[in-house]
């Protein structure tokens, strides 16, 4: 009993002297901010002490093959001194190579190991990618960044890096971002009644569809296929259900608005995918056929991400018919949806060699190579006119290559570029979560409000472990 | 006297030969990963590794999530030890009755939901309790119901259910051994001074048996943690609060990588677990130096 006591009030001497050690700075809980929608933080200050070395080890992602070979190519020629330990893990037609990427980072980041630099999707690098950016994984390099003079901020799309999980702190770099379009033929809409100056508003957006879902006909659907889903349509209203900065919900009016809107898709959205995957029950084709599937009314809208390939279609519809206009959202901005990032591991060895790797990739000539929007507003122009060389054929099979005017360049670079309301991927965990609750809501089994008093418990959850 | 020293020498080499591989196993998979958890939990991160002293703990302490998640698996604990143990010792006083073949047989039968996959268990409680699900179906013959058992407090019934239905037979065949330990004599003796079941029940059969009950309270106590895996699989990663464990906290966080989080939440329940373990050790060596 002695040898107890003993023992009991050694563990208190030690606990007493690691709580006094314990310092409040280090609480990694976030500080609470005012608000968070494109907050312009101020810059700074560079304090971050990179460590020097003539080694750097990046990992290359499957689905951003094309991208990385360029950048570690150029890398290379411009640090001849540095080397490069570049792992591969396999092609993008390698089902299974994004997922051991995945895998063996996060393996290899709990163990404080892994790549100087993490090129990647949020997801690939996380489940949530805002919550583990607050664990400390990654280094802090804004301060850095915008002092940079190499940088220029002026180059960057606005609010490139004021989407702050962390207090001031930006732990990642996007890299590209995604905006979503609805395209829509003119004649198509006014013979469905829907009013296009009434298309900005999610609220008045909502109507439309009710409207259209009412007098639908047969054989024609509202977009194009593989598009109904949840998580296709909540993040491009601009709803966000979780605010990490503000370590609150946000389960407001916007998301209402997202969650009416997603139960006018529901039924679509749950027919059974086609043998060759698509969900869509009433078009057969997409690919290739959007512009066509327009004018002839098949779909009321096509919905198209960054500068993709629908824009080349679309432009096959008659000049005067087009309509183009970015997804309602409740701020009436543009939501610009990060795609890749670059992170700075806090525990590599390397990170000046990776913050160098790192401008790289945000340079012009790399940035070109991005697929959807990159973030250098210089790389955006070349990168429009490589997507758009894709050639469009038409129901004759004739060729169409109608070259990019100046004007329309400009046109979809002010459209992918102005204005924009940034945002992180939604993450896993809470799309799960909101279908799990909201789901008896879309199948009229119970009222919103009561599908929302158990969601609020589960983000609740969810956001406070 | 050389020779004897020799073989003495050869039986200890041969010894630590033979436990070589548990020890290296325990020690490579289970003390240094927890000793390295600890390391971690007095850092701000893996990667950074500065020391922080207890800042991990406090935060954990004061987070809200933690605090239902630790009370729920001591309310979880607390409601399914105890059934579990009534249940099981009284399904073992009833096979004492019983005649040698039948006690066999059932013996077996109680085995088989520890031996069944837990895939299939948790199909089958799916069935079991879903809102047009044999339980509620059962519930509406006295107009009660349905009720949602999966998405409400109810949950916690259900996992209860689940539980004592799968460890029950280990602690069956436990407590069953445990009356078998007790000598008939006594049981003979105490028919002689006219005492009931009741009597020879708490005044023989239970202090005889304080050492089996002991290493049974501890057995189930350990168990009970692990009735994650089923909770996890029926109810998903976020179940109603009423389910939502310590070890639901643990597995979400790892899926952010909050490492550090983990590692202080591991070390701090660890630490309740063992201090228990222990206390209940304690009590056992207590009980067997007054008898």
């Amino acid at each position: 009993m002695k040898k107890i006591g003993m023992i009991l009030v050694a563990v208190l001497i030690v606990c007493g002297s690691l709580f006094a050690c314990s310092s409040e700075k280090a609480v990694s809980n976030p500080p609470v901010s005012d608000g968070k929608e494109n907050t312009v933080n101020p810059v700074p200050e560079d304090d971050v002490v990179l460590k020097s070395s003539n080694k750097l080890i990046v990992y290359r992602y499957p689905l951003l093959g094309e991208q990385m070979d360029y950048a570690v190519d150029r890398y290379k020629k411009q640090y001849p001194d540095v080397e490069v330990e570049y792992r591969d893990f396999g092609d993008a037609s390698d089902s299974n190579a994004p997922r051991q990427f995945s895998e063996i980072l996060r393996s290899e980041l709990s163990a404080g190991k892994g790549p100087d630099l993490i090129v990647a999707p949020p997801y690939a690098i996380s489940s949530d990618f805002a919550k583990t950016e607050k664990t400390g994984a990654f280094l802090d390099i804004r301060g850095k960044l915008l002092q940079d003079p190499e940088i220029q901020a002026d180059a960057f799309t606005d609010g490139w890096l004021t989407l702050s999980g962390v207090g001031e702190q930006q732990c990642f770099v996007p890299l590209s971002y995604a905006t979503r379009q609805l395209f829509a033929d003119q004649a198509v809409l006014e013979e469905n009644g829907v009013d296009i100056t009434k298309l900005s508003q999610p609220a008045d957006f909502r109507s439309a569809i009710e409207q259209w879902e009412k007098n639908k006909k047969a054989g024609t659907s509202l977009w194009n296929a593989n598009s109904y889903g949840l998580w296709l349509v909540l993040p491009w209203c601009g709803a966000e259900a979780v605010d990490y900065e503000n370590h609150a919900l946000r389960l407001d009016e916007n998301f209402r608005n997202a969650m009416e809107l997603y139960k006018l898709l529901y039924e679509d959205d749950m027919v059974k995918p086609q043998a060759d995957g698509w969900r869509d029950p009433y078009s057969t084709a997409f690919s290739g056929e959007a512009g066509r599937n327009l004018s002839q009314g098949m779909h009321l809208f096509v919905l198209g991400v960054g500068n993709s390939t629908e824009i080349t279609e679309f432009r096959a519809i008659d000049e005067g018919g087009r309509v183009i206009l970015p997804f309602p959202s409740s701020s009436e901005k543009t939501v610009a949806e990060v795609q890749d990032v670059a992170c700075i591991n806090a525990a590599s060895e390397n990170t000046e060699n990776a913050y160098r790797f790192l401008t790289v990739l945000l340079s012009e000539n790399v940035q070109e190579k991005w697929v959807s929007c990159p973030v250098n507003k210089n790389a955006m122009s070349s990168a429009l006119t490589a997507s758009l060389s894709a050639q469009y054929t038409d129901d004759a099979g004739n060729v169409l290559t109608t070259p990019l005017t100046a004007e329309e360049k400009s046109g979809y670079i002010s459209m992918f570029t102005k204005d924009l309301e940034w945002h992180l991927p939604m993450a896993n965990g809470v799309s799960d979560i909101i279908w799990g609750a909201m789901e008896p809501y879309f199948q009229d089994q119970k009222t919103y409000e009561e599908c929302l008093r158990e969601l609020e418990n589960r983000l609740t959850i969810y956001l406070d472990e | 006297m050389k020779v004897q020293g020799k073989i003495q020498r050869r039986k200890a080499l041969s010894g630590i030969l033979f436990v070589a591989p548990a020890v290296m196993g325990t020690l490579v998979f289970f003390l240094v990963p927890f000793f390295i958890s600890v390391c971690y939990s007095f850092t701000n991160g893996i990667a950074s590794k500065q020391f922080v002293g207890l800042t991990n703990y406090r935060d954990l302490i004061g987070n809200k999530t933690f605090q239902m998640a630790v009370g729920n698996t001591a309310r979880f604990v607390a409601a399914a030890i105890p059934l579990l143990n009534a249940v099981a010792l009284t399904l073992a006083l009833l096979l004492k009755r019983l005649h040698r073949k039948a006690k066999d047989l059932l013996r077996s039968v109680y085995i088989f939901p520890l031996v069944l996959p837990v895939a299939s268990v948790v199909l089958f409680f799916e069935i079991l309790f879903h809102e047009s699900g044999i339980v509620n179906t059962f519930l509406q013959l006295f107009h009660v119901g349905p009720i949602d058992f999966m998405h409400s407090e109810y949950a916690f019934l259900a996992l209860v259910t689940l539980y004592v239905w799968k460890n029950c037979g280990y602690n069956v065949i436990l407590f069953a051994a445990m009356l078998e330990s007790v000598p008939k004599e006594y049981y003979e003796e105490a028919s002689l001074q006219g005492a009931g079941a009741i009597a020879k029940l708490w005044y023989i059969t239970l202090p005889v048996s304080v050492p089996y009950l002991f290493f049974i309270l501890i057995i189930s106590f350990v168990n009970s943690f692990k009735a994650f895996r089923e909770a996890y699989i029926l109810f998903g990663n976020y179940p109603d609060n009423s389910i939502y464990m310590v070890q639901h906290f643990i597995n979400n966080n790892f899926e952010s990588i909050n490492y550090v989080r983990i590692s202080a939440s591991a070390v701090l329940i660890f630490s309740v677990i063992f201090l228990i373990v222990l206390l209940l050790f304690y009590l056992q060596r207590q009980w067997n130096e007054r008898n």
